[in-house]
């Protein structure tokens, strides 16, 4: 029967103390100690065709350049190349440089930063809350609608004939007739006139 | 001690600094000849991270060659 292996495999609390002080390569101070120096190193190394193919090969395969960039900078700061705050510093611009190598040799990679999403490609489970919400939408939108036309209705005057035959306010009232002006009895005052 | 994932983090902080930033502008010299003695000086606090500058420098590399200049 099989041992029953650890389920963590952590070190062990101390181990980095098992070894003498200084013996191992990233407790020797920094081959290069600054970033200029780091990446003229990087710069060598990459671009150089004869060490490049197995990386290029990498790329090729689908390992993301993000990904190799890391392992390129964690490895050499473990040789004790540099400190690990110089590899996270230079990190954008290990990934730019292959990324260039790459673009160079017309291999097709990935970043790693972006996920491609295929835009013809929809999931039903997208397409079904469409139509869900769609649906929830749907009544209150006929509702507010329906408000919207009572209140126009309510708003708008009630309509008028405008036909040539059609009866004016004017012509339903009454005519005004202007006073009479009482007759003037004619005063004659011939001879012959009678009187009263 | 391992990366994980820090350099998509820190390439993204790149990029959007390097986006962010505005163009260097060449100040006009009057009478910028050979032998003129008008040369222009680089104004301190102007001067830009040498990271920076390398990754620009990859950055626009990528672009001639996605362009077909070279």
């Amino acid at each position: 029967m099989a041992k029953p292996e650890p389920i963590m495999d952590a070190p062990i609390a101390g181990q980095s103390l098992t070894t003498e002080v200084g013996g191992r390569p990233w407790q020797q101070p920094a081959k290069y100690s600054t970033v200029e120096d780091a990446l003229e190193f990087y710069a060598k190394k990459i671009t150089d065709p004869a060490i490049n193919s197995s990386l290029l090969d990498a790329l090729e395969m689908g390992t993301p350049v993000s990904s190799v960039a890391e392992v390129i900078v964690q490895s050499s700061a473990m040789e004790g190349l540099h400190t690990i705050d110089v590899s996270i510093l230079l990190l954008p611009v290990v990934m730019e440089l292959i990324a260039y190598v790459a673009d160079e040799a017309e291999i097709k990679y990935n970043m790693g930063i972006d996920t491609e999403i295929d835009q013809d490609i929809i999931p039903d489970s997208i397409i079904e809350l469409a139509i869900k919400k769609a649906k929830d939408k749907m009544p209150e939108e006929e509702e507010e609608k329906q408000e919207e036309v009572m209140e126009l209705n309510e708003e708008l005057p009630e309509p008028q004939p405008t036909g040539l035959m059609a009866r004016t306010e004017t012509e339903d009232t009454p005519m005004e007739t202007p006073d009479a002006e009482p007759e003037a009895t004619p005063e004659t005052g011939s001879l012959m006139a009678r009187r009263a | 001690m391992s990366l994980q994932g820090q350099a998509i983090t820190a390439y993204k902080n790149y990029l959007n600094k390097s986006m962010g930033q505005a163009p260097k502008e060449e100040t006009p010299t009057m009478g910028a000849g050979l032998l003129s003695r008008n040369k222009p000086v680089e104004v301190e606090g102007n001067k830009e991270d040498y990271l920076m500058d390398q990754f620009k420098a990859l950055q626009k590399l990528r672009a001639e060659i996605a362009n077909g200049k070279t």
